[in-house]
């Protein structure tokens, strides 16, 4: 006889206090996020806001904007909303408030640090991924943290479903994982400085499967588990299809972690990846827009709210957003389509219609939800609210439809060849200067989105005064003894549904691959177990869906089978480019090592964000080739740790840069662009003719590359610094002539020999002529040959 | 030449591999989902619903 469970009624209090926490950091660092935004979009149009100071340069400050505006806005909101819902989902307090402090003031402190380094020029080189490796590790112990603190709330909850928007944060959770910890594997050379151990191609393919998934995974599955979860609330009546929320969440996982190589698309990269990415990248669009249709329909019969609920308001409008930025993202994925938007301003548009948004709005949208119900309080002011809306809305409108427009304009422009067969636009400066409008209007966009934000703040801070933190209950019937998983972790694995479907895809593939008799085999095999299947499930009397219904009250299971589908889909792109280097053919230039004095000045080029603004790979189009020189081949960055592809061409790009100019041009360019090129918008580098190269740290370095692979002769740190001078002096002779006195080791005198040998590579000889064979030595009484001469 | 030949078809072979193991993931959970119970779903919907007290 079964023994009947007891249940008890229990009081639950939710830990809100971190979720205050983190929503106020959230409203704090987006507007300093906004404001570093607003100042970097402002240098653009105005070199003078440099102020020739390194640490207010462009280089530097664009990462301190893009990872402000990623990890410490967005990072933040999404913390506070995951931990706001899961408590309330799951029935259950937070398993550990020490945790949760942890998390908290560990990510601020990460945040700080990331604020202080970043400016002084402390960098990877690598976009979203520039924060050096003791932070990187920083990052990853928080993140444990967080991913603890999570799991160990799912372990002793209250509620034995699993609601959709915690199988977005367990997405989350794990994928941004995988990805931050492979996108972060290095080297250090010091306490502030490390060589990512992927090189080249390698480096370009891991990061922008970090980079394009930070956005999947960081920016928007947790997003649409808030939007899971705070739409419904808003609206007050259940999500349209909780069905078609199922599919939305498998589709994303499944599809993608497969797009990330449609950043590199008519690179060097090899074809069949960059035809993954954009298939894989076409394919986002059903179940983004499915997602979105989700959402906005969960709004039916309830659309009049919207006319006076400013929560609705941004949350719709936040869900329009990610529908149309996720249809803007597949289109920019067609290759046709990205050889004119790559490399200009129209992806900076797409980025921000997603970050301002989608991002921004669904994060106001849920603090004007939140604060009255944290504070046990009434929203301060609705019009203040509604105010914020507009303002944002004609800001964002005004960011984006500029960066189409100038975007458009930039690659029309660049790529223009007249019916001679010439560039219609030679020079490059003439393009930036054609696109000055926009840029100022991109400024008033960012700046009337900013004032929104203030306008935000204001009325949460009011709000939270005029209240006080409030104590969240509820009631649960629990039962006497602990509650048990639905499914256990092998049960999840060793069940016939799954058993039998891996039997299908291994049959299937032996079927398609293998060839004679394991083809056949494979086949008959494939036939027998789908019998077998139909057979077996229906004499049990089990349904196959048995097995998922218990999954759905299974967070292990589901974790691991969530995390099976990303890394299938991330492995793929990164272990065959391991091997990509044999595959370059031997007729290929391969790049020359750096001399010692080239390395450092390439580290500086790096630790200047000089990438943020120029490219280093010539893609193979006409109007690329005529201005720049051939295309980019994989065996000419091989060395290059990190890789320097680059993203945007705010300047030309540098990949055959060597030679162009004289060693006199790059000094004064460097001195004073407008010198050289009249209307540029690049800062000046002043210090560089100040501070000493780091000549001692190039024995670490040369070190830690050589272990890489990198065919570095050996030398003694005595003879490195010898080749510095040697080289630099070179250099600074060469400048004698022009009337400038420098010594060989200023950091400037290292960036020119770095710049001058880029595009100088090392060409195979030709293959030698075959040597006649060697003929055994005629007898002495042999009869003579006539010569055939 | 001969490495050129061994990467495309090992690519290729793991490539397919991969996709097929990840679409029999997400098959097998997609079906799942489209024939999961009617109540199952509606209680599942509706758990965002729940109020709460607040003092």
């Amino acid at each position: 006889m079964a023994r009947q469970t007891i249940m008890k009624t229990k009081t639950i209090e939710f830990n809100d206090r971190v979720v205050r926490q983190f929503m106020l950091a959230s409203v704090f660092w987006g507007i300093i996020a906004m404001v570093a935004g607003v100042l970097i979009a402002a240098q653009l149009s105005f070199h003078v806001l440099n102020f020739d100071t390194s640490w207010l340069t462009f280089g530097r400050l664009r990462p301190l904007h893009t990872n402000a505006a990623i990890f410490a806005f967005v990072g933040n909101m999404i913390f506070a909303g995951i931990y706001h819902s899961t408590q309330r989902l799951v029935r259950v307090r937070l398993a550990s408030d020490f945790l949760s402090q942890l998390h908290f003031w560990g990510w601020q402190l990460i945040i700080v640090a990331a604020a202080i380094t970043l400016p002084l020029g402390f960098t990877r080189g690598k976009e979203y991924a520039e924060l050096i490796w003791p932070i990187n590790i920083a990052v990853v112990v928080i993140w444990v943290v967080f991913a603890i603190n999570f799991f160990w709330t799912l372990a002793i909850r209250n509620e034995k479903s699993l609601y959709v928007a915690i199988w977005f944060y367990i997405a989350t959770i794990i994928t941004v994982a995988m990805l931050y910890i492979v996108n972060h594997l290095q080297i250090p050379t010091s306490l502030t400085h490390a060589y990512p151990i992927f090189g080249g191609v390698q480096d370009g393919l891991v990061q922008w499967w970090y980079g394009h998934n930070a956005v999947a995974f960081f920016l928007t599955t947790p997003v649409l588990g808030i939007m899971y979860y705070y739409m419904p609330k808003a609206a007050e009546r259940p999500v349209y299809s909780y069905r078609l929320s199922v599919v939305h969440f498998w589709s994303l996982v499944f599809i993608y972690i497969w797009a990330g190589p449609h950043h590199l698309l008519n690179t060097a990269l090899p074809e069949w990846l960059q035809s993954l990415g954009m298939i894989f990248s076409l394919m986002l669009w059903a179940p983004s827009w499915g997602g979105m249709l989700n959402g906005l329909l969960t709004l039916r019969g309830a659309w009049n709210k919207l006319r006076t609920d400013p929560v609705l308001k941004f949350l719709a409008a936040g869900v329009t957003f990610y529908g149309m930025s996720t249809f803007e993202g597949p289109l920019l994925a067609i290759r046709s389509v990205n050889a004119l938007s790559h490399y200009t301003d129209w992806t900076i548009g797409h980025v921000h219609s997603g970050t301002l948004g989608w991002n921004s709005f669904m994060a106001a949208g849920m603090f004007y939800w939140l604060a009255p119900r944290l504070w046990n309080t009434k929203l301060y002011s609705v019009k203040l609210a509604d105010l914020h809306f507009w303002i944002g809305m004609v800001g964002i409108l005004l960011y984006i439809a500029s960066m189409w427009v100038s975007g458009i304009t930039q690659g029309l422009m660049l790529n223009a060849v007249t019916p001679d067969g010439v560039l219609a636009y030679p020079n490059f400066l003439e393009v930036v200067n054609s696109t000055r409008a926009m840029l100022h209007t991109r400024i008033l966009g960012g700046a009337l989105f900013l004032v929104g934000m203030i306008l935000m703040a204001y009325n949460l801070f009011r709000t939270i005064r005029s209240g006080h933190p409030a104590v969240a209950t509820i009631e649960v019937q629990v039962p006497d003894e602990p509650r048990k998983e639905g499914m256990s972790l092998v049960a999840g694995f060793l069940n016939p549904p799954v058993i039998y479907s891996f039997l299908l895809v291994l049959f299937s593939c032996g079927w398609g691959f293998a060839q004679g008799t394991i083809s056949t085999v494979s086949l008959v095999l494939l036939v027998e177990t789908a019998l077998v299947a139909m057979i077996h499930l229906g004499l049990s009397g089990k349904k196959w869906n048995d097995w998922y219904e218990r999954l759905l009250e299974s967070w292990l299971p589901f974790t691991v089978l969530t995390f099976v589908a990303v890394v299938a889909g991330g492995m793929i792109q990164i272990l065959p480019t391991v091997f990509v280097k044999q595959s370059a053919g031997a007729d290929a230039p391969m790049q020359k090592v750096y001399t010692p004095l080239e390395l450092a000045g390439r580290d500086i080029y790096v630790r200047e964000g000089c990438y943020n603004c120029h490219s280093q790979m010539i893609r193979p189009l006409v109007g690329e080739v005529l201005r720049y020189g051939k295309s980019g081949r994989l065996s000419e960055s091989v060395y290059d740790f990190p890789f320097q592809w680059g993203s945007k061409r705010t300047g030309p790009d540098l990949q055959r840069e060597g030679g162009k100019y004289p060693n006199m041009w790059h000094f004064q360019h460097m001195m004073d662009p407008r010198s050289t090129s009249i209307g540029s918008p690049m800062p000046a580098y002043p210090w560089l003719y100040k501070q000493l190269t780091d000549i001692p740290a190039l024995t670490a370095k040369i070190r830690v590359l050589t272990g890489f692979g990198v065919p570095f002769p050996p030398r003694s740190p005595d003879a490195i610094r010898e080749a510095c001078l040697e080289q630099g002096r070179t250099i600074t002779d060469d400048l004698a002539k022009s009337g400038v006195k420098i010594a060989p080791d200023k950091e400037i005198i290292a960036v020119i020999a770095y710049l001058q040998q880029l595009g100088k590579y090392n060409v195979p000889a030709a293959p030698a002529a075959p040597s006649p064979p060697v003929l055994p030595p005629a007898p002495a009484d042999a009869p003579k040959q006539a010569s055939s001469h | 030449m001969f490495h050129q030949v061994q990467f495309a078809n090992w690519s290729a072979v793991v490539t397919v591999l991969a996709f097929a193991v990840s679409f029999c993931v997400f098959a097998t959970v997609v079906i799942g989902a489209l024939r999961c119970s009617r109540e199952k779903v509606r209680h599942l919907a509706e758990m965002p619903l729940e109020e709460e007290k607040r003092s």
